[in-house]
């Protein structure tokens, strides 16, 4: 099933609830493509990203891509296409009052910027809820005032990841200066991109690092800089995330979740999840999810 | 007094009643099958210096607020971002203050 509204503002937003689809040569708006059941690949240029649930992918203005969905199970996805009149009114509209409605310093250098580092975002926390709703509304077929101030909100919350997931976190790289240090951010983020995408295979430092286009050593010490972690440290709290989400909304058997986030022995995971979540999966699934 | 403004100016219906002179926990509903737990207290005198203040706890504060008539209202900000959630806050004639508050989990 695919819905497609356009707003009185050429705001656009897209559903689509299906087990297979493909589009080629996409080229919107700024848009975000998120997906709340199964995953969709994307391919922007050399470059292919699968977006799961719990995260989110950013495609600027401009920028042609293929997008696909093909699972076994049925793939939920939701996009937002933000038109230019609304994002230069956005930018032109912004205000000290805007800024605080939240509790972030977001200064109105970051507020005039049009394109972002096309990369994957946790969707989490306020912007999660806020696109939860945006749904909901939109299937209900709610007013396009409503569905504008979510969309307000939502590219709000955008911006406010933005400085968070990305300006915040390029400073803390040691680079000498900014033209490289933006590059090396890019450069971590296709690792980080590549994990997120690739979490339920068998994937080693050495793949990861091939991606980025950086040794294994630089690599390590790096990302550890910008994410707290080690690649293999991230790479297992994804297959710990996508666990629960599964364990949260999907049928699929204790073994069956273990082999689909891309773990081998189940008493690992049972033990990793614990210790992350401080419930068992089946605690989790009988009495949280 | 903010009972009856609950009722008469937002529209919401009451589902049970005070159960205590001093604190009262009533059960109000709204169109759209959402329910509200709120709890009023007492003015000690109209010279208390305490902001007195409600706080309806909704599953879609931008909802509420996009849907919520201006008429007789104060806005006193609109729905912004807090740690409990998102919020907005509007007095009522006699200077009564309701917090709409959307408590989100973060923990996730």
């Amino acid at each position: 099933m695919k819905t497609f509204k356009v707003l009185y503002n050429q705001n656009k937003l897209h559903s689509e609830i299906t087990t297979e689809a493909s589009y080629t040569d996409q080229r919107n708006e700024l848009s975000l493509h998120a997906v709340f059941n199964g995953s969709e690949k994307y391919k922007i240029g050399k470059r292919t990203v699968t977006v799961f649930p719990g995260n989110f992918l950013i495609i600027n203005e401009g920028t042609a891509y293929d997008r696909t969905i093909y699972s076994d199970s049925i793939a939920s996805t939701f996009a937002i296409f933000f038109s230019k009149r609304f994002l230069q009114d956005f930018q032109y509209g912004f205000s000290s009052s805007d800024r605080k409605l939240i509790d972030e310093p977001i200064d109105s250098e970051l507020i005039q910027r049009s394109t972002f580092l096309e990369t994957i975002y946790p969707c989490k926390g306020d912007i999660k809820y806020n696109l939860s709703h945006l749904i909901d509304h939109f299937n209900e077929n709610s007013d396009d005032l409503l569905l504008d101030d979510y969309i307000y909100h939502s590219l709000l919350l955008f911006y406010r990841l933005y400085y968070r997931e990305v300006l915040h976190k390029s400073n803390r790289l040691d680079a000498l200066n900014a033209s490289t240090r933006d590059e090396l951010f890019k450069r971590l983020s296709l690792a980080k991109d590549f994990m997120l995408s690739n979490y339920n295979q068998d994937i080693s430092l050495e793949d990861i690092s091939a991606h980025a286009c950086l040794s294994p050593t630089h690599l390590f010490r790096t990302f550890k800089q910008i994410y707290n972690c080690s690649p293999h440290q991230y790479l297992i709290q994804t297959r710990l995330d996508n666990a629960r989400h599964m364990l949260k909304n999907t049928d699929y058997t204790l073994n069956e979740i273990v082999n689909l986030v891309g773990f081998t022995c189940p008493s690992t995971f049972i033990k990793l999840f614990k210790n992350k979540f401080h419930f068992t999966p089946g605690t989790y699934r009988n009495h949280v999810a | 007094m903010a009972l009856d403004f609950l009722v008469e100016k937002l529209g919401f219906v009451v589902h049970t009643h005070p159960v205590s002179k001093n604190l009262s926990g009533v059960m109000i509903g709204d169109n759209y099958g959402n329910f509200y737990e709120i709890f009023t207290t007492a003015r000690q005198s109209v010279n208390d210096n305490n902001d007195p203040s409600l706080v309806i706890n909704t599953t879609d504060c931008l909802n509420d607020f996009h849907h919520i008539g201006p008429d007789g209202l104060s806005i006193l900000n609109k729905p912004h971002y807090i740690p409990e959630g998102l919020a907005f806050e509007i007095l009522d004639p006699w200077g009564n203050k309701y917090t709409f508050l959307e408590r989100r989990d973060y923990t996730d």
